[in-house]
């Protein structure tokens, strides 16, 4: 008994302190630096170095439009893939092969796959040659070094989750509910919006928590693909934190940009659910 | 014209056969029910008439319009299904209106009309809640007042009260029998429980392996099944092979030579008398000697299982008492000849 | 919210408390880069230090940045014995108080040293070069017939959008303002003709990283930019058509320098280390491998390695631009806020 009780608590233990080492003392170690100047003494003066700044507010701007976009771009072509994946795909083994292809640039070096969207994207990459190929344009169109580069390597990193979260959501649907809807002489459209949709509502809602939160907070894909001349909040603390050396600076970036994810989140699941309402 | 007219339906699935050759006919008002062993086809059947299934071959007709390619949301009728199937996302009222929305009535009608029929199954203070926060019997209600709120001609039901309390369960019946006769509607009732189906149907379909076995109303398939497997299923049955039968002179084989005739003797129809106890006997009775094996009492009936010819028979009396028999007796066996329903036997 | 470097800090804390104490005498802890630059101070420094002296050399991986982040968070009980750190980052580690002075006179090769080889501080010599690199014009061969001779053709017209130069997050981004800022007139106080140049620049990429550099020439993204020769000559030595000149304004360089760890636990083997390093042979072996420019004299190396080193074909030691890292990093905050507002948006 005593002995059982002992592993239990072992095993909320081991979690607990792990969390704490690796999330909490960081976070608690760049929070407090946010609100401390170089000799410790403590000051707003950080964050008021960032939010009286029109910049900076340009530079939030730019990394929440990417975030939004991202999110949005990766729920409409997620949730189509999720329904073929459960709905339309027969067949078990080609399913599984196919959520194994969606997830395998997961197990990949995402420094790796943001370095192939460069090369795809390039003035002489596959992406440029086929539009010229295609007559569609007569220039390689810049792509690398853009809001659109940076958005077509965040949506195929981040897609994977919105796929699986809609999937999951999906497959849990008991069919009994659409087959009752069309009982009650809904057409599949109108089914599809007030049944199977309103039911994924939630798997829709976390990938898009997950997918909002690593897009503002993505530091590889932005600074590789964006090579330097789209700033978003990430770089500017990645700057601060590997070569200025300024963690009271950098801290307040990274607290401000936790603040504003955070607040984002908060503000767009009330909304839902006031909606719902 | 019947309401409902099922003609020469087969449905498969892959290599296995669910439907053979199946026709029925349903009329205005009837409530039927399709009664048999899981895996019989009911279901599948069910599922045919809603549209959540097409049919390889054969028709279904509504009021005599061929639907059998008709999709499940243009079809007149409602179902209620086994698991109810509400939407957890809306309120009672919501699942209740949807039926009338989908069908272009207003708002305010609809919510009319979902409070009505919400009523009808003494429900109506319970429109604000969410499916969840309802009892399982609850539950059955708002899926019966989302199934009538349109007012169809023909209700669906796919086992709706197998789920709930054998008390429950009661009481459902009564509720369920009474409100199909109320509106007038026709119920298509499917159960694996005999006597659910005896309470409730004015005819009952008896399916078995994808085949209708017999239709009829309960006394009909009880007093006289159509063949082995109803006889069997509904009810207890004495099945005696028969050698020879001139009027109500029937004789008997042993168990042990099978023959083209069966006999189906209920329990109840067996008297049991002591051994050359002759005084009660008619002319029409057969009579058999056979040895008490086992007296067991059960509820309100005492059943007397005895051998002879190689079988077991049970006689059945009403009461607790079990008339002083022991196993061992020499007894006579004494059955009515109009008790002896004979059907053709499949096995020779 | 996920800096690199707060996760690196964070791991620091969690290594260091499990690090195990290391044997004294037999082994010493040295802290270098990783990819080719550690294999080549193996196979330059260590394998040699080894088998002269019998004591093991335990290679401590990371970027200067790392090392000097693990430097500070030991400062009680160092493990490290030899750090290996870039310009710029050599100076903070002074600044730190983590660094321990270095006796040239113990170290029978550092006589041979150039004269901008040795750094002193307050407390005497801090740090000792280990070998130089520089920031040439690097283009591609294929592209660009012509071997560019100066700094202007970054702005020709044919190789818009095909031109890189690497951003404040890299070592040498802000020494790079500070060398056009000089070569196009300005002075210590006034950036303002070097941003004013940058921002007609049609760049591609203002890289983070060198690797990100190397990827983009070797992609063909890149025609021409600021390179380092260690780099660029290492894709020539892939087969690629990369070329690396020294532009007639010339090149800002730097060098990978060695220092003692104040307090670490074999001192007098870390001193021999050095001695080692500081040996011909392990210059000439850097430069053979990395194309560094030696930091000792009298150091012989193939005519065809000579043409790589970061002074270029002609040139020595005293021709590459060595800035004075503390003005530099005095100047970082400042002008990395300048270029994210110019130019990086």
């Amino acid at each position: 008994m005593i002995n059982s009780r002992s592993t239990v608590a072992a095993l909320v233990f081991l979690p607990l302190l792990f969390f704490t080492a690796f999330f909490l003392v960081p976070l608690t170690v760049v929070a407090t630096a946010s609100f401390t100047n170089g000799d410790g003494v403590p000051t707003l003066a950080n964050y008021a170095r960032i939010l009286l700044d029109t910049y900076h507010w340009s530079v939030i701007a730019t990394t929440f439009r990417l975030g939004i976009v991202t999110t949005l771009i990766c729920i409409l072509i997620g949730y189509p893939l999720a329904w073929y994946l459960v709905r339309i795909v027969k067949f078990r083994s080609w399913r599984r092969l196919c959520v194994i292809l969606l997830i395998l640039p997961l197990f990949t070096s995402n420094i790796v796959r943001s370095f192939g969207w460069m090369v795809l994207l390039g003035r002489n990459g596959l992406v440029n040659e086929t539009l010229q190929m295609a007559g569609l344009t007569e220039r390689p169109l810049r792509l690398l070094g853009t809001e659109t580069g940076i958005l077509i390597g965040l949506v195929y990193i981040l897609l994977p989750f919105v796929v699986l979260t809609i999937g999951n959501a999906l497959a849990k649907i008991d069919h009994s509910l659409e087959q009752a809807s069309a009982d009650l002489g809904a057409s599949p459209a109108a089914t599809f919006w007030r049944v199977t949709f309103p039911l994924t509502a939630p798997g829709i809602a976390a990938g898009a928590i997950i997918v909002f939160a690593l897009a503002v907070s993505a530091y590889v894909t932005p600074a590789l693909l964006s090579g330097g001349r789209v700033t978003v909040l990430a770089v500017l603390v990645f700057q601060q934190y590997s070569s200025v050396f300024d963690f009271h600076y950098g801290g307040a970036l990274a607290v401000t940009l936790l603040v504003f994810t955070m607040a984002i989140i908060g503000i767009s699941s009330l909304v839902s659910r006031l909606g719902a309402r | 014209m019947a309401l409902l007219s099922i003609e020469g339906v087969s449905k498969s699935f892959g290599s296995h056969q669910a439907l053979k050759d199946v026709s029925l006919n349903v009329e205005a008002g009837e409530f039927v029910s399709l009664l048999g062993p899981s895996g019989c086809g009911k279901t599948t059947l069910l599922r045919l008439i809603a549209g959540f299934l097409t049919a390889d071959r054969g028709t279904i007709r509504i009021d005599g319009e061929d639907i059998t390619n008709v999709p499940a949301h243009r079809r007149p009728l409602n179902t209620v299904f086994q698991n109810y199937a509400l939407f957890p996302h809306m309120s009672v009222q919501d699942n209740v209106a949807y039926g009338p929305r989908r069908s272009g009535a207003g708002r305010v009608e609809a919510a009319e009309r979902a409070s009505e029929a919400l009523s009808l199954v003494g429900l109506g203070q319970m429109g604000d809640r969410y499916p969840r926060q309802l009892s399982g019997g609850q539950q059955q209600r708002v899926a019966l007042a989302r199934a009538i709120v349109n007012r169809p001609k023909l209700l669906l039901l796919d086992e709706p009260l197998s789920a709930l309390d054998l008390q429950l369960r009661r009481r459902m019946q009564v509720e369920l029998k009474q409100l199909q006769e109320k509106l007038g509607v026709a119920f298509v009732f499917v159960t694996h429980d005999q006597e659910e189906a005896m309470a409730m149907s004015d005819r009952i379909s008896v399916l078995s392996e994808g085949r209708i076995q017999q239709v009829g109303n309960g006394a009909e398939i009880y007093r006289r099944p159509a063949n082995r497997f109803v006889a069997e299923f509904i009810g207890e049955a004495n099945l005696l092979s028969i050698d020879s039968a001139h009027g109500f002179e029937i004789v008997f084989a042993p168990a042990d030579q099978s023959t083209n005739r069966l006999g189906v003797v209920r329990p109840e129809h067996v008297r049991i008398l002591r051994e050359g106890d002759t005084a009660a006997l008619s002319e029409n009775d057969v009579r058999i000697t056979a040895e008490v094996a086992a007296v067991a009492s059960i509820g309100g009936t005492t059943d007397i299982h005895c051998t002879s010819l190689g079988y077991e028979i049970v006689a059945r009396r009403l009461g607790l008492s079990d008339g002083g028999f022991k196993p061992g007796d020499k007894v006579t066996l004494v059955i009515a000849g109009d008790d002896i329903h004979i059907i053709e036997s499949e096995r020779s | 919210m996920k800096s690199t470097a707060l996760i690196l800090s964070a791991s620091a804390i969690a290594l260091s408390a499990m690090a195990p104490a290391h044997a004294q005498g037999d082994s010493i802890t040295v802290a270098w880069y990783g990819g080719n630059w550690g294999d080549a101070f193996q196979a330059c420094i260590g394998t040699p230090f080894t088998e002269a002296t019998g004591i093991k050399v335990v290679p401590d991986i990371g970027t200067s940045t790392t090392t000097l982040a693990k430097l500070q968070q030991q400062a009680g009980a160092p493990t490290l014995d030899v750090a290996f750190l870039d310009g710029g980052i050599s100076e903070l580690a002074e600044e730190a108080g983590v660094l321990a002075p270095i006796d040239l006179k113990a170290i029978p090769n550092a006589a041979n040293l150039a004269d901008a080889a040795v750094y002193e501080g307050d407390n005497g010599v801090y740090a000792v070069s280990g070998g130089f690199y520089s920031l040439g014009l690097t283009y591609n061969t294929q592209e660009i017939s012509k071997p560019p001779a100066s700094w202007e053709d970054l702005w020709n017209d044919d190789y818009a959008f095909a031109v890189t130069i690497p951003s404040p997050s890299n070592s040498s981004g802000i020494p790079f303002i500070f060398f056009l800022n000089q070569m196009l007139g300005g002075t210590s106080d006034d950036f303002s003709p070097a941003f004013e140049k940058l921002k007609s620049l049609d760049a591609a990429l203002y890289f983070d990283s060198s690797g990100a550099a190397s990827n983009a020439f070797q992609s063909g993204e890149i025609i021409i930019g600021a390179h380092f020769n260690v780099g660029a000559w290492g894709l020539a030595d892939a087969g690629l058509p990369i070329g690396f000149v020294v532009p007639k304004e010339g090149v800002w360089a730097t060098d990978a320098r060695l220092h003692l760890v104040k307090g670490g636990p074999n001192p007098e083997a870390a001193a021999k280390f050095l001695d080692t390093a500081l040996s011909a042979e392990a210059a000439s072996c850097l430069a053979a491998n990395l194309y560094l420019g030696p930091a000792v004299k009298n150091v012989e190396v193939p005519e065809e390695v000579a043409g790589k080193l970061p002074w270029g074909e002609s040139g020595s030691v005293d021709d590459l631009l060595l800035f004075d890292w503390n003005e530099v990093n005095a100047k970082r905050a400042e002008l990395t806020d300048m270029w994210n507002r110019e130019l990086a948006r």
